[in-house]
């Protein structure tokens, strides 16, 4: 019966799924950005990685920055949580010291709260997170945005900092095949294929494949812990698209496996109080989608969509002499009604629902708990030519033991002259907590746990924000200001101390506060043709209230970051120099560690490339300044007071590399 | 180990603002003698960004060619070359090679 059930829901949430494939004017097979119409809301701030840098459209409701396949190719950016290196608006980091599980912030909070999505379908949700971003190999992608602040409710409440869209390679891309293979000085290689295929008018499908590995570890700090662990991925991907006038259809899976070994990987194997501390992980999952659409009129102004998904995740490790084995099984399904009422006015209404089975064992000890939500929505966007607009969104949530909950999201955005650009929107976010997979940094120590680490809290946000862009009448220059803050009123709280980690309820503490305020500002200028400068500047400041019932400066989070990118190319594009540099501000350390702030410290990126007809090398340098964090190792490894999770700088020092590219275009 | 690699840095930046400088060197060099450039458009049957990217990418490596403006909306393709390197003939056979239904409308 289970199966049956399973089955039909999966088959329900695939039909659901392809109603987001919507046609462009042309009739050409679109870009799923536009799944759901082109969605011109918001001040969503988005980061876009170009080939000419950040780019903004004042008619777009939602700011812009995106990144494209060029900016992709910036940097080493072998998966995607590299490929915001160069980014203020994302910072990157490590998990802790032993995994090489990244994670990223966006408006100063954990990525956790941001929602990942796959051409606009809910991706590297719960047990899928913690290594996600190294699971989606830069080069498999062709755009990414980053949208700060409450985004669209359709894909549902979950975003509370913003959402992060990945864009793959298209089945309609005139490429046949694609290679890339890059390796860096301390032998990490990727390797990356990829071949779109056109199959009559109709069908088309792109497979992907990738093979990346760290072979060679090294202890360069001298503390006998491997600065980033020996791994080897293997990950592929296969997408269609059925593209017929009066329906679209899309389907695909990715399939991911992965090891990776860290911890004292140098010293003799010996099961004692003096054996080595290693961390063995291996992950494996499948994930398979459908999407349908459905559109009623030629200009796609009235559509149904249907969206589904289903995600198996299994991740099988131990750290030191301590397991953790976790399974997760997800679905989602999502109908969406879309209609044109008039150039000024289009409404989209649907249904979602969202369901989670987790299997965790930490330390022998079983945990098993299915979470669920889901509910209606609807969006109504009102035009005012090119000059204003405002989308106004609800959604109505069941969520499994906490009962029916509203979720309402408003932006608004208002051009008072041609060069001056305001946006502004607010709204409230929900999501159930996963503590130990959300904090996976904490298996890296050997400090108990104390509190209920099992339970999934609702956490539950407001975010706000605002956004001012002036458009400057020479050298196709800009300023934008930002202003974002989410306020939470429920939020799993996690409190390290010296031989302990605390989790609890936020609202547990008597007048518990949690904020984070983030205000940013970007400078862009093409000073000459073919060259272009990118400033950027983002403070954040972060509090919460801690157990001692005290308002505190949220521990390891940096208050400021600052990037300054440059790209120059040749005529033609044929070499392209990019350089950037950005520096890391402080951030206050947990009372154990002495407390205090972390130092304040300058990365250096610097790459050259040189294009030939269909081929492209290129080489370059991370962290060329070789700034390290020392001491990433905190007491001894199978102690009470061990800590290898607090990470606020690189592991790694220079790291150098090369890489080449491979393009062949589809001819006649 | 770590001056060498602040050496590899700074050569690293080195090579980069060298290139710049180079660079613009052979700007000024296609710039100038305008006389020993040619200039032709092309009507060309793309319809989406897919296609621009594909021009670009291929033309832009055409022997001859120094400059390239690809516009979607009014589907022509504008190409500045070196007449003693190729001929609208040559860059004809090569955008119609990538699939395209081309037409000369300017030389």
């Amino acid at each position: 019966m289970k199966k049956t059930l399973t089955a039909l829901f999966l088959a329900s949430v695939t039909f659901l799924q392809a109603a987001a494939q919507i046609v462009d004017q042309n009739g050409n097979p679109v870009d799923t950005t536009k799944i759901y119409g082109e969605r011109k809301d918001s001040l969503k701030s988005a980061v876009f990685v170009s080939a000419q840098g950040s780019h903004t459209s004042k008619f777009k409701d939602m700011r812009v920055e995106a990144i494209n396949s060029a900016g992709l190719q910036k940097m080493a950016c072998c998966n995607l949580a590299e490929s915001f290196e160069n980014s203020a608006s994302v910072t990157v980091g490590y998990s802790d010291a032993t995994t090489g599980a990244r994670q990223i912030r966006l408006l100063g909070l954990s990525g956790i709260y941001t929602q990942m999505l796959d051409e606009n379908r809910p991706v590297m949700r719960g047990l899928a997170a913690p290594f996600g971003l190294s699971y989606v190999p830069g080069q498999w992608l062709s755009s990414i945005q980053v949208a700060k602040g409450a985004s669209s409710v359709i894909n549902g409440g979950e975003s509370i900092t913003g959402t992060i869209n990945l864009e793959h390679r298209k089945p309609t891309d005139e490429i046949p095949l694609f290679v890339n293979l890059s390796t860096m000085a301390d032998s990490k290689t990727d390797f990356n294929i990829v071949s779109s295929q056109q199959i009559g008018d109709r069908w088309s499908t792109v497979a992907m494949g990738h093979v990346s590995g760290n072979f060679k570890t090294m202890d360069m700090n001298g503390d006998t812990f491997v600065d980033d662990p020996r791994q080897l991925q293997f990950n592929v991907s296969n997408r269609w698209l059925y593209y017929a006038p009066k329906v679209r259809v899309r389907f695909g899976f990715k399939a991911v496996s992965d090891s990776r070994q860290g911890g004292q990987l140098g010293m003799p194997t010996l099961m004692d109080s003096s054996a080595p501390w290693t961390s063995d992980i291996r992950n494996n999952s499948l994930n398979t989608y459908f999407k349908i659409g459905i559109p009623f009129s030629e200009d796609a102004g009235t559509s149904l969509g249907i969206i589904g998904d289903w995600t198996i995740q299994d991740m099988d490790s131990e750290f030191g002499f301590k397991g953790y084995d976790a399974t997760q099984n997800s679905g989602f399904l999502n109908f969406i009604y879309q209609r044109e009422v008039s150039e000024e006015q289009k409404f989209t209404i649907g249904a979602s629902g969202t369901m989670d089975a987790y299997s965790e064992n930490l330390a022998g000890n079983l945990v098993k708990s299915n979470l669920g939500f889901g509910g209606i929505y609807g969006e109504y966007t009102f035009k005012k030519g090119e000059n204003f607009s405002l989308i106004a969104a609800l959604r109505g949530d069941w969520y499994k033991g906490e009962g029916l909950k509203a979720i309402p999201r408003l932006t608004l955005r208002w051009n008072p002259a041609e060069s001056l650009v305001l946006r502004a929107n607010a709204g409230r976010g929900l999501r159930f907590s996963t503590p130990v997979i959300d904090n996976i940094g904490i298996l890296s120590t050997g400090k108990e746990y104390v509190g209920d680490l099992m339970s999934h809290t609702l956490e539950d946000a407001w975010t706000t924000g605002a956004n001012a862009t002036w458009y400057f009448p020479f050298l196709s220059s800009y300023l934008s200001l930002d202003w974002f803050r989410t306020g939470f009123t429920q939020q799993k709280v996690i409190e390290y101390a010296e031989r302990e980690i605390k989790f609890f309820d936020l609202t547990s503490v008597d007048d518990g506060r949690s904020f984070t305020s983030s205000y940013q500002a970007d400078f862009y200028i093409e000073p000459a043709e073919r060259f272009n400068i990118t400033a950027t500047f983002r403070y954040t400041d972060a509090r919460m209230t801690l157990s001692d019932g005290v308002l505190h400066e949220k521990p390891m989070t940096s208050r400021y970051k600052g990037v300054l990118n440059m790209q120059y190319a040749l005529p033609l594009n044929k070499w392209i120099f990019d350089f950037t540099a950005s520096v890391n501000g402080p951030a206050r350390k947990w009372d154990f560690m002495g407390g205090g702030l972390t130092p304040a410290y300058p990365l250096l990126y610097a790459q050259i490339t040189k294009r030939f007809k269909g081929f492209d090398i290129y080489a370059g340098g991370e962290n060329l300044t070789g700034f390290r964090q020392k001491e990433v190792i905190i007491g001894d490894p199978f102690s009470d007071s061990f800590d290898a999770s607090q990470v606020w700088g690189p592991i790694m020092g220079t790291k150098l590399y090369v890489g080449f590219r491979i393009t062949i275009w589809k001819t006649a | 180990m770590k001056k060498f690699m602040m050496i590899m840095a700074a050569l690293v930046m080195a090579a980069s603002f060298s290139g710049t400088t180079e660079a613009f060197a052979a700007e000024t060099i296609a710039a100038a003698p305008a006389a020993k450039t040619q200039t032709a458009k092309f009507s060309v049957s793309m319809h989406c960004k897919n296609c621009v990217k594909k021009i670009t990418e291929n033309m832009s490596f055409e022997k001859g060619v120094k400059d390239l403006k690809v516009d979607l909306p009014s589907k022509t393709v504008t190409i500045t070359f070196d007449p003693k390197k190729t001929t609208v003939e040559k860059l004809h056979a090569a955008l119609t090679k990538l699939g395209y239904e081309t037409k000369v409308i300017a030389e």
